[in-house]
């Protein structure tokens, strides 16, 4: 059944009306006895004592009627066949950090992972369920019907609560953006609802159904943890703890440096407030470790990581026949480590990028590659001749948003590129022809600059190490930073997770993610102020607004139930009349016993 | 036969009647009276049934000399035996509206008018001076003295006509006790009144009164089955009072009830008078009758 109207439903707080009016209005039975005198006698004042409702034949059948007739103006109408008639499930599950928590058991995340299981174990033949990963930057994982059960399940297991925040908005977007035309679309967040609502209206234009767990729990969290160099060379390290619950905790905080405990401390934290510390550590520290002896239900904020030595930068290898301007740009950039080669050796050892001057190998090599001032290619589009137009002032993207090269003079044409549809234009000349595109080469992320550089006044140029400096960027994921947010994508393919597996494509688990052969770590710590907070808040207010969505023939009919029930509530209500008139018609009962 | 229908219920059917003319009046004190009456009396008189003598004295019946004593003593004596008595029996029947109250068979006003008309039939058919005095505010028009069962029709009739209405004012019996020298009272009523019971049984004090108190109570009246808020009237008064009856409600009117009817019991045993509680969902003839039996009020 399907209410057209569920506006309607508020008519139903007619009922509470109703039944307050005949508790206030409840008529007293008047009857007769041979005397008071006892009942004067006895102290039962009825003003001293609680009303209860009077569950009498009228009452019944007024909240009948004001039921049915309620009812009738939600517009309810029966879809034959709408049961069984094909859905598109879309499950949005919440993977903030709060999830982990185990307040209830297992743990708030395990349930709505079983839930999102049993979701794909009730898919039917014409079924579609589409998962929604729910955290800070919102995605869609994957799409599937129950034909890819099994890929649907691997999904939903291999995800981890490993986010600091939600941006429910940009889910229920994403959600409603994979509406299927040919089947009834039904949304269902799996959360446990420990955020705020957003500011944000939220729409969803398909049912919307909540599913939460979790309770109000006390839970300490280290949100903050850093470290810097003070000038005699030690190590300052700084952390916050926050007490999120609502009663005061006391519990001892432990710093371990390179492994072994250097402070330990007993602490007393308010209600709702943090506290702050800062240590200074030996200088040839390589990592330090904050501790809670907490026994709450959210032990992944309890401890945060540091590596406290530098990480590795990024490997650069520069292939060019003839000394180029390029090699200073590169090395000026911070975080780098180049390399310059004459030719592509497929022995060389492996680098993040490559930066091809005037060369366009077949293959080419792994990784991501810079090409600078290519030999035609099919692999890039076709030439279309040359040209020596100045660049337009203004970028095609965003991160190229800082690079103006129309004050750059071409000593020598350009090669005009017709680019192939995996390239797009960052950079354009006044004629609209590239000048520098972004994509994939062969597979390969790629930028390609279609000019060479040294032939050119650019290299004197401010918009020279612009350029460089933004074509790494957009190629590479720039120096591993000591710590990253928990659900980050993995910033190397060759990390090894805390456990010692390899990485997946995201950083799900806290701890400490290394390179191997110590060439640096980078920490994943789950606390969050805001994360930290485990309790429930109310659900915030989402604007459903189905759209007419196209529905299989077999369902489209619809019976209106509407006069049905009209025609309940007033056959109710004549039976009413028809009750009253025949008690009216018979001789009135005044006394207990009857009276002749 | 006179009749009356009180609540769908003829009041005197015919087995009722015919029951009753077989049961005697059954008298256990000395009473005062004339010499045609079916109860013996405690008191000697010169009597066909020997039982002592006395010395004559001027003015004795020579009837009763016993000659043969007067030949060997040479003494007149006179024979003392116990003589039959008949008796007044005043019925004091209260017919105030809180009697007319009921249904069927249990109606209160069918249970006393039957009651009334047991003991009446009874005492005519015993050749006792009967008298009823139906009440409220004060009495109203009397049956009798009548005598012999000749009278029972009558006494039926005047049943009939009996209107129920008003309150219940014993006082009004009491003066009326105040100029008789005596008999047998029964004071049919439910007796829901303040005040009066304890002088009305001071002034039918033995030995010049014998006194039955037949306490006629309907069962809702003992157990009310009342529920809920309720506007109770008082049938006589026509007061009302609001209440919101419940389990402890019930259970406190039970204790006072009981209370009440023990309160009238040792008023009774006090005052020589014997109390019958009825309850009106008692068969008259099965619970009743072995009751009155048992006090030596019927024979």
């Amino acid at each position: 059944m399907t209410l057209l109207f569920p506006l309607g439903l508020l008519a139903l707080v007619a009922l509470p009306i109703i039944a307050a009016l005949h508790l206030v209005r409840q008529r007293r039975r008047r009857l007769q006895v041979p005397t008071l005198l006892l009942w004067q006698q006895l102290k039962v004042p009825p003003e001293q004592r609680i009303r209860t409702l009077p569950w009498t034949t009228l009452l019944l059948l007024h909240l009948l009627a004001a039921a049915a007739l309620a009812l009738a103006l939600t517009n309810p109408a029966l879809r034959p066949g709408a049961a069984s008639a094909p859905q598109h499930i879309i499950a949005i599950i919440d993977l903030s950090s709060s999830m982990g928590a185990s307040d209830v058991k297992p743990s708030r995340f395990a349930k709505a992972q079983q839930a999102a299981l049993e979701l794909i174990d009730d898919l039917g033949p014409n079924d579609a369920l589409t998962l929604i990963a729910l955290d800070r930057h919102p995605r869609l994982l994957i799409t599937g019907s129950a034909a890819d059960a099994q890929q649907l399940r691997a999904a939903v297991s291999s995800l981890n609560p490993a986010g600091t925040g939600v941006d429910l908005a940009q889910a229920l977007q994403l959600a409603n953006s994979t509406l299927v035309a040919d089947k009834r679309n039904r949304m269902l967040v799996l959360t446990d609802a420990a955020f705020s609502a957003p500011s944000t209206p939220l729409t969803a234009v398909a049912e919307l159904e909540w599913r939460t767990w979790g309770t109000s729990t006390p839970n300490l969290a280290v949100v903050a943890f850093e470290a810097r160099r003070i000038p005699n060379g030690e190590i300052a390290v700084y952390a916050r703890i926050t007490n999120a619950g609502m009663l005061p905790l006391a519990r001892t905080v432990s710093l371990l440096v390179d492994g072994a405990e250097f402070s330990s401390q007993a602490v007393a934290i308010a209600t709702d407030s943090s506290q702050e510390f800062v240590w200074r550590i030996p200088s040839g520290s390589t990592q330090a470790e904050v501790q809670i002896d907490s026994d709450d239900v959210l032990p992944a904020d309890d401890r945060a990581l540091l590596p406290l030595t530098i990480g590795r930068s990024v490997r650069v290898r520069l292939v060019s026949e003839q000394k180029t301007a390029l090699e200073r740009a590169l090395a000026a950039l911070p975080g780098l480590s180049v390399r310059v080669a004459d030719t592509v050796s497929e022995q060389a050892a492996p680098v993040d990028l490559t930066v091809l001057n005037g060369v366009l190998p077949d293959p080419l090599p792994a990784g991501a590659v810079l090409i600078v001032n290519p030999p035609a290619d099919q692999r890039l589009g076709s030439f279309d001749g040359f040209d020596s137009a100045p660049a337009q002032s203004a970028a095609l993207a965003s991160a190229f948003a800082n690079v103006d090269l129309s004050s750059v003079q071409w000593q020598r044409a350009y090669p005009l590129l017709a680019l192939t549809p995996t390239l797009q234009p960052m950079l354009e000349n006044i004629n609209g022809m590239p000048l520098v595109a972004s994509g994939a080469v062969a597979g390969q992320p790629a930028v390609v600059w279609a000019f060479d550089p040294d032939a050119s006044n650019l290299p004197a140029k401010l918009a020279f190490p612009l350029l460089t400096a933004a074509s790494v960027d957009v190629l590479t994921t720039g120096a591993l930073p000591a710590t990253l947010e928990p659900g980050s994508p993995a910033p190397a393919a060759d990390l090894l997770r805390p456990d010692g597996r390899p990485v997946g494509p995201r950083l799900d688990l806290p701890g400490l993610y290394r390179l191997p052969d110590a060439q640096g770590a980078v920490a994943v710590n789950f606390g969050d102020q805001a994360e930290a907070q485990l309790s429930p808040q109310p659900l915030p207010t989402v604007t459903v607004t189905p759209l007419d969505v196209a529905i299989p023939a077999t369902s489209t009919t619809t019976w209106p139930l509407w006069p049905l029930l009209v025609l309940a509530g007033l056959g109710v209500l004549g039976f009413e009349w028809w009750y009253i008139t025949q008690r009216r018609g018979l001789p009135i009962r005044r006394t207990v016993g009857g009276r002749s | 036969m006179p009749s009356r229908i009180i609540s769908n219920i003829e009041v005197f059917d015919p087995a009722f009647l015919a029951r009753i003319e077989r049961l005697t009046l059954q008298s256990s004190r000395l009473l005062r009276g004339g010499l045609s009456g079916e109860h013996a009396s405690r008191r000697h008189l010169p009597a066909p049934t020997f039982s002592d003598h006395r010395a004559y004295s001027p003015g004795d019946d020579l009837r009763h000399i016993d000659w043969p004593a007067y030949a060997r003593h040479q003494e007149l004596h006179l024979k003392l035996g116990e003589t039959e008595q008949d008796i007044d029996v005043l019925i004091a029947l209260d017919t105030s509206q809180s009697l007319n109250w009921g249904q069927g068979q249990r109606h209160k006003a069918v249970y006393a008018l039957r009651l009334a008309a047991l003991v009446g039939a009874v005492a005519l058919a015993s050749n006792d001076h009967v008298q009823l005095w139906p009440f409220q505010t004060r009495l109203l028009k009397q049956f009798g003295p009548a005598t012999g069962r000749g009278r029972t029709p009558d006494l039926l009739r005047f049943l009939s006509q009996l209107p129920f209405a008003g309150q219940t004012h014993l006082p009004a019996i009491t003066r009326g006790l105040r100029n008789r020298s005596g008999g047998l009272l029964v004071l049919i009523s439910d007796l829901w009144t303040k005040a009066g019971l304890d002088a009305l049984l001071k002034t039918a004090a033995a030995p010049r009164w014998q006194t039955v108190v037949l306490h006629v109570l309907h069962p809702d009246e003992i157990r009310p089955r009342l529920d809920g808020p309720i506007e109770l009237e008082d049938s006589e008064t026509g007061a009302t009072i609001s209440l919101l009856v419940d389990e402890a409600a019930r259970r406190a009117y039970y204790e006072r009830l009981i209370g009440w009817v023990r309160a009238i019991e040792r008023t009774c045993r006090d005052r020589g008078a014997t109390y019958v509680g009825v309850r009106t969902d008692r068969s008259l003839e099965r619970a009743i009758v072995p009751v009155l039996r048992r006090r030596a009020v019927l024979g």
